[in-house]
């Protein structure tokens, strides 16, 4: 068989395997996620990350299928059994395909900045005025909150549904980092900066926040809760706190702001 | 005596030495200098005297190790003014009428470095294999149930950089020191010194990293010995943990020095020391990324250096490179106050970044001449390979910062490194031309070194496509720092570099020991290890998926399920691994005689008698064509005609 005749085969499989896996995707992706592969999503932030693999996740599945197709048809037909006793054709190369290569490579290219420099505008734009105010302070092996708006702390982070939040995360010691898995938050605690990160929780429920930066010892224990109520709940809650704020034994975490900020609030 | 003018100088001496060195350097500091001020009540003080004692050891214990080696003896005399070693004194110290001796010598000749660096590199993934099984079976149950925490980090730690270590090593050292000289035609190595003192370091290395569990056992400040940091030891964390940290950054400075001295003298040797006829386009692919790995190790590794003597300083002479706060925070604590924290990621990232390319840029290389003998087909494409190659070098070292996407530091610049990032894989997809396009209608021989050629191809292609969701900010905000990642970096480092390697080891096998390995072993640890290694690392995408971060001793029953089947899959990967090393030893020992070119190919180390002569060549060969001119015919002894004998020019 010529070249051209070994290419049929291969190429049929690609687009029948390709089309298989991405309907299988399609359907199987909502029942995998129900039963638990990804966490429960929560907020605006997590959706659009989501989404995004989605799509690369079709966009892979070619790739992907591509090789793996031509490099088991290789193998399977152009079998030598033992030791070959003539050689392959002697191709140096093809220039024509090296140019649909480049092309194709830079086509796909093209696609992923499309898609990321979109996800990053989301995830770039600034807290609308509305933003509740979280001052996350890390420290070994917990994490407090400090909500600036009201000048209240808390172990355990309160949050609204439907109501963007700023976190603005720091550390006291080493570095950590902020990570609500549920709401795609995450952010670097690092000792001495400010790093803010802005989401919009859109479920209501208990989530978890972990700590994904080795830290020392007591790393893998250093998970808090985050509730998502709604906005009543959290008002009760915010108006029980300034009532025994004096007697509250998380006292807000007192940071030397002006050291770090200048008037514009960026850091000096 | 004889057996004097045999052990003295050679590795053993060096150890004596080495030993003394430590002793005098610690029980200097720890006894004379500090036995005035060594305050019991003052805690700061006992850590600092303690790690100071034990830094000036490694350091002398590093000079006591090259002196007893004899590394001196060449550069003292000609400081002195003595005559230039003749010869005959030059091929004596290649190892000439040695026996065995001659492996555990300061020995230049190119072959024992080879063969050295094979021995250590193998037992440095030994142990780092050793340690992946501890962590494996610490997560194989939720609960911290096998291992205090602080034993588990340490053991995260010594595994990260002990393997990173390895497989910095693993080509450049025994196959860019066995293989490479005589691939171009060249006699030896650039520096023939250098070159054995680049496994010089290497050992010694080893030996003061060999230090770091033991390291800060009873220490009254942290809690357990070791190093709590993982392997990306960022200054703030490496500041509290335990005096480990000391071992841990002298044993990569080191180990460092060792990887720069290495990839110097690669490149000088390709550049200067090339057979005539050998350009460099007709230089085998094994060549070219060697090359472009030892031009990331000659560049990269600095980085990381600096970061740790930034570490000992701010830990021993408490400087603040590392420490941003100014005041209150560290009262007392005699730290200064006025550094940054993001400056220990960005210095260790713009090392870690090219160093992941550095591990899998040589496998790039000896895949794709793997490939090519195994199909016998040219290479499809030699110029895009180098492409492909060297557009990984150049774009590795705009990339690092998508390590920080998630630091806050400057965010704005998060979308170039994405882009940088992405960008990289179109040179990466022109290896997988490459690869597809030589097995596409070749002769494909079925052998072990075969079968790693195609799970390089099938686990390097899923390293590369998840690195594309990881590149993108917005997904990689949520994947960052996670199990996902883990298996990502495993996928293309194991699935990549280490298939690679374990291919190249069973390819050069009858080169460097005159025996073929087993294959029916060969093949038995084959499938164990791709399954081993798959089940592994998918199960980790899985509970990386799931939101299982890093690092952790511990985790929620939730992401159970997963990490029993990483686990199980784990101790199968290591099983297997086991039986190839087995079958290395076992046929090192009673394998069957090879024949001179047991796998028909045209690369020049072929040509040589096995096991090769001092100085390799009787002539320096004329190359006639390329490496991949498979349509040449063969001598009758089966030893291909190419390039043993001048010729006019065909390729």
């Amino acid at each position: 068989m010529n070249s051209r005749g070994h290419l049929r085969t291969p190429i049929i499989l690609w687009v029948v395997i390709s089309i298989l896996l991405a309907a299988l995707y399609y359907f199987l992706a909502p029942v995998l996620a129900q039963a638990g592969v990804i966490p429960p999503l929560a907020s605006d932030v997590a959706d659009n990350a989501y989404q995004i693999m989605a799509i690369f996740t079709y966009l892979s599945i070619p790739v992907f299928v591509g090789v793996v197709v031509f490099a088991a048809y290789s193998l399977f037909t152009f079998r030598s059994h033992g030791r070959p006793t003539d050689i392959g054709p002697q191709i140096h190369g093809n220039t024509r395909l090296l140019g649909w290569w480049l092309a194709a490579s830079f086509v796909l290219i093209t696609v992923l900045y499309v898609i990321g420099f979109n996800g990053l505008a989301q995830l770039e734009a600034a807290a609308p005025a509305s933003a509740l105010h979280v001052r996350v302070t890390a420290q070994q092996w917990i994490f407090n909150y400090t909500y600036t708006d009201y000048n209240i702390s808390s172990s355990t982070l309160y949050l609204v549904e439907n109501q963007p939040v700023e976190f603005t995360v720091t550390s006291m010691d080493v570095h950590h980092s902020f990570w609500i898995p549920e709401m795609g938050v995450k952010a670097d605690a690092v000792p001495g900066e400010l790093n803010t990160f802005v989401a919009t929780p859109n479920k209501l429920g208990h989530y978890t926040v972990r700590c994904m930066e080795l830290c020392g010892v007591l790393h893998s224990d250093m998970n808090t809760n985050v509730v998502v109520e709604t906005a009543s709940q959290f008002g009760t809650w915010i108006s029980q706190q300034m009532s025994v704020r004096p007697a509250s034994m998380f006292a807000a975490v007192q940071l030397p702001e002006a050291a770090l900020l200048d008037a514009s609030g960026k850091r000096s | 005596m004889s057996w004097t003018r045999k052990l003295v100088p050679s590795y053993f001496s060096g150890a004596v030495l080495a030993a003394i060195g430590f002793i005098v350097g610690s029980q200097y500091v720890w006894r004379v200098i500090g036995g005035a001020n060594w305050d019991f009540n003052d805690p700061g003080l006992i850590g600092n005297f303690l790690e100071q004692g034990f830094l000036a050891g490694f350091v002398l214990m590093t000079f006591g190790w090259l002196i007893g080696i004899g590394a001196f003896k060449y550069p003292l005399s000609w400081m002195l003014g003595l005559k230039d070693p003749d010869h005959n004194e030059e091929l004596r110290l290649a190892g000439k009428g040695d026996g065995i001796i001659r492996y555990f010598r300061f020995t230049t000749d190119h072959k024992v470095v080879g063969i050295q660096y094979l021995v250590v590199t193998m037992i440095m993934l030994a142990f780092g294999g050793l340690g992946a099984m501890l962590i494996r079976t610490e997560l194989m149950f939720p609960g911290a149930w096998a291992f205090p925490k602080e034993t588990y980090n340490t053991i995260v730690t010594m595994h990260g950089m002990l393997m990173i270590l390895t497989v910095i090593s693993f080509f450049v050292g025994p196959f860019g020191n066995f293989v490479i000289p005589i691939m171009i035609g060249a006699r030896d190595m650039a520096f023939p010194r250098l070159n054995a003192l680049s496994i010089a370091f290497l050992i010694i290395a080893m030996a003061v990293y060999a230090f770091i569990p033991f390291m800060g056992i009873g220490d009254p400040i942290t809690t357990g010995a070791g190093v709590q940091t993982g392997w990306t030891v960022y200054g703030t964390l490496a500041d509290q943990t335990g005096i480990g940290v000391d071992a841990l950054a002298m044993a990569v400075i080191l180990a460092g020095i060792s990887s720069q001295m290495g990839a110097v003298n690669l490149i000088t040797t390709v550049i200067a020391m090339r057979a005539p006829g050998m350009s460099y386009t007709r230089m085998p692919m094994t060549v070219w990324g060697s090359i472009g790995a030892s031009i990331l190790a000659a560049l990269g590794t600095a980085s990381l250096t600096v970061d740790l003597v930034m570490i000992i300083s701010d830990r021993v002479f408490r400087t603040s490179f590392f420490f941003a706060a100014t005041a209150g925070d560290y009262a007392g604590s005699g730290y200064v106050g006025g550094g940054s924290a993001w400056l220990t990621q960005n210095l260790f990232w713009f090392f870690g970044h090219p160093e992941v390319y550095l591990l899998v840029l040589p496998a790039f290389g000896f895949v794709m001449d793997m490939a090519s003998v195994f199909s016998r087909k040219p290479l499809f494409g030699y110029k895009t390979a180098i492409l492909g190659l060297m557009g990984v070098v150049v774009l590795s070292f705009l990339v690092w910062m998508h390590h920080e996407f998630v630091s806050g530091f400057l965010p704005e610049l998060r979308g170039f490194y994405m882009a940088s990032t992405e960008l990289i894989s179109v040179p990466t997809g022109l290896i997988f031309l490459v690869l597809l396009g030589t097995m596409w209608r070749g002769r494909i021989w079925m052998t072990v070194t075969m079968g790693f050629v195609f799970a390089f191809t099938w686990s390097f292609l899923i390293g590369g496509i998840t690195g594309i969701y990881l590149s993108d900010v917005p997904a990689d905000v949520q994947l960052h720092g996670g199990m996902f990642v883990t298996a990502h970096f495993h996928y293309t480092i194991v699935g990549g570099a280490l298939m690679g390697f374990l291919g190249a080891v069973y390819y050069w096998f009858p080169k460097m020991t005159g025996r073929m390995m087993d294959e029916k072993i060969g093949w038995i640890s084959f499938w164990g290890i791709q399954i081993g290694f798959n089940g592994t690392f998918l199960a980790m995408f899985y509970v990386g998926l799931q939101g299982m971060p890093r690092r952790v001793a511990d985790y929620s029953p939730l992401f159970a399920g997963g990490n029993l089947v990483a686990s199980i899959s784990a101790f199968v990967l290591g099983a297997s691994v086991i039986l190839y090393f087995y079958n290395v030893i076992y046929s090192w020992k009673a394998g069957p005689i090879a024949e001179a070119n047991p796998w028909g190919a045209k690369t020049l180390e072929w040509t040589t008698p096995t096991p090769v002569p001092l100085e390799n060549f009787g002539e320096i060969p004329v190359v006639t064509s390329g490496p991949y001119n498979y349509a040449e015919p063969a001598t009758p002894s089966g030893v291909p005609a190419r390039g043993v004998e001048a010729g006019p020019a065909i390729g």
